[in-house]
C-alpha cells in the first residue's frame, strides 16, 4: 500500500493524460459537428456547440491534472519551463515537446476564446484551427512516450481516437461533397 | 430567416447538457481512477514477480525502501512488465532496459557484498567456536586427569 501512495502521482499523471486525449478527441469531434451544424434529434443546433464548449473545458481540467502531477512526480522531472517550451525536457525532449506544443495551442485556444468580443473573428477563427493541431500532438506525445507506450490497452485506446477523429473527417468531407452534389446547376441564361 | 428556438425548448436543453456534462465529467473521474487503480495492481504484481526472483540472490536487497530504490524497483518493474507479457510489449526503451539493468547490478552487488559479509561472520564464528572447543577439551582433559589421581579438580568450570 505505501508502495501505491508513492507511486500514486505517477499513475495520476499517466491516467490523466489518457483522459485527457480521449476527452480531446471528443472536443475534435464535436468540433467538426459544430462546422457541419449537426444536432441531436429533436434538440436545437446549439446543443452540438455546447458540448463542443463544455467538454473542452473538462478536457482542460484533466490536462491541468496532467500538467501538474508531470511537475510534481519526482521520476517524471518535467521542469516547469518544459511544460510551455517545446523540446527542452531534460528526459525524452522531443516527446515531452510535443506534449509543449500541444499545451501551447490549447492554451492559445483558451485565451483566445476569452478574448473572443475584444478580437476579430477572422483571427479568432484562424487560431481556433490551428488549435486543432493540439490533438495530434497530443496523440503523438501519448503514444510515443511513456511507460504505457507500449502497452496493449493505450494502443487501443488510441486507436479509438484515431477511428472516431478520421470518421468524423471523412464524414465532413463526404457532407461537403454531397452539398456541392445537391447544389443547383447553373443554367445559363 | 432564421428559426428561434422557443424558450421551453432552450431551458430543456440546457438542462440536458448540464446533465450530460455532468455524467462526462463523472465518467472521465471514474476511467481515471481505474486507470490509476489498474496501474497500482500491475505495478504491485510485476514488482513481487521481480522480488521474488531477486530474493535468490539476496533477500535484503528488496527489503530496503528507500524513494532511489522506489523509483528503480518502477523502472524495473516497467522493464519487467515489458519482458514477460505479450510480444508487443517486449519492446522496450533503451532508457528501460538500461534503468533495469543497473537496478539489477547495484542489487546484485549488494547482495554480494551481504554474502561475502556474511561469510566472513561466519568464517569469524567458526573460529571462535574451534578455539573456544579447544580450550574446552584441554580443561576437560586436565579436570579428568586430575580426578584419576585423586586430587582436587580445578578447572573444571572451564569447559562449560
Amino acid at each position: 500500500m505505501s508502495d501505491f501512495s508513492a507511486n500514486a502521482v505517477w499513475y495520476l499523471m499517466r491516467g490523466s493524460g489518457v483522459v485527457s486525449l480521449v476527452l480531446l478527441t471528443a472536443v475534435v469531434v464535436l468540433g467538426v459537428a459544430t462546422v457541419r451544424r449537426w444536432h441531436p434529434k429533436r434538440r436545437p443546433r446549439f446543443v452540438t456547440a455546447s458540448f463542443h464548449r463544455a467538454i473542452s473545458l473538462l478536457s482542460v481540467v484533466f490536462l491541468g491534472v496532467h500538467v501538474v502531477t508531470a511537475i510534481a512526480d519526482p521520476y517524471a522531472g518535467v521542469a516547469v519551463a518544459a511544460i510551455v517550451i517545446p523540446f527542452v525536457a531534460a528526459k525524452s525532449a522531443f516527446w515531452v515537446g510535443l506534449g509543449a506544443l500541444s499545451f501551447d495551442a490549447v492554451g492559445a485556444l483558451i485565451i483566445s476564446s476569452l478574448l473572443r468580443p475584444r478580437i476579430p473573428l477572422r483571427l479568432w477563427r484562424a487560431i481556433h484551427w490551428f488549435a486543432y493541431l493540439a490533438w495530434p500532438l497530443a496523440l503523438a506525445h501519448s503514444v510515443g512516450m511513456g511507460s504505457d507506450a507500449r502497452s496493449l490497452w493505450l494502443e487501443v485506446v488510441a486507436g479509438a481516437c484515431v477511428a472516431a477523429v478520421g470518421a468524423s473527417v471523412v464524414w465532413r468531407l463526404n457532407v461537403e461533397r454531397g452539398i456541392k452534389h445537391l447544389a443547383p446547376p447553373v443554367v445559363p441564361v | 430567416m432564421t428559426k428561434r428556438t422557443p424558450l421551453s425548448d432552450r431551458d430543456s436543453a440546457d438542462r440536458m447538457i448540464k446533465r450530460v456534462t455532468r455524467s462526462v465529467a463523472v465518467g472521465a473521474t471514474g476511467v481515471m481512477a481505474l486507470i490509476v487503480g489498474w496501474l497500482g495492481y500491475t505495478h504491485k504484481t510485476t514488482t513481487s514477480a521481480a522480488a521474488s526472483t531477486q530474493s535468490a540472490a539476496s533477500s535484503s536487497a528488496a527489503t530496503s525502501a528507500s524513494s532511489s530504490a522506489s523509483v528503480a524497483s518502477r523502472r524495473l518493474a516497467s522493464a519487467t512488465v515489458t519482458t514477460s507479457s505479450s510480444s508487443t510489449e517486449a519492446a522496450t526503451t533503451k532508457a528501460k532496459q538500461a534503468a533495469a539493468a543497473k537496478a539489477t547490478k547495484a542489487k546484485a552487488a549488494q547482495a554480494k557484498a551481504a554474502a561475502a559479509k556474511a561469510a566472513a561472520a561466519k568464517a569469524a564464528a567458526a573460529k571462535a567456536a574451534a578455539a573456544q572447543a579447544a580450550a574446552a577439551s584441554s580443561s576437560s582433559s586436565s579436570s579428568s586427569v586430575a580426578s584419576s589421581t585423586g586430587s582436587t579438580p580445578v578447572a573444571t568450570s572451564g569447559g562449560s
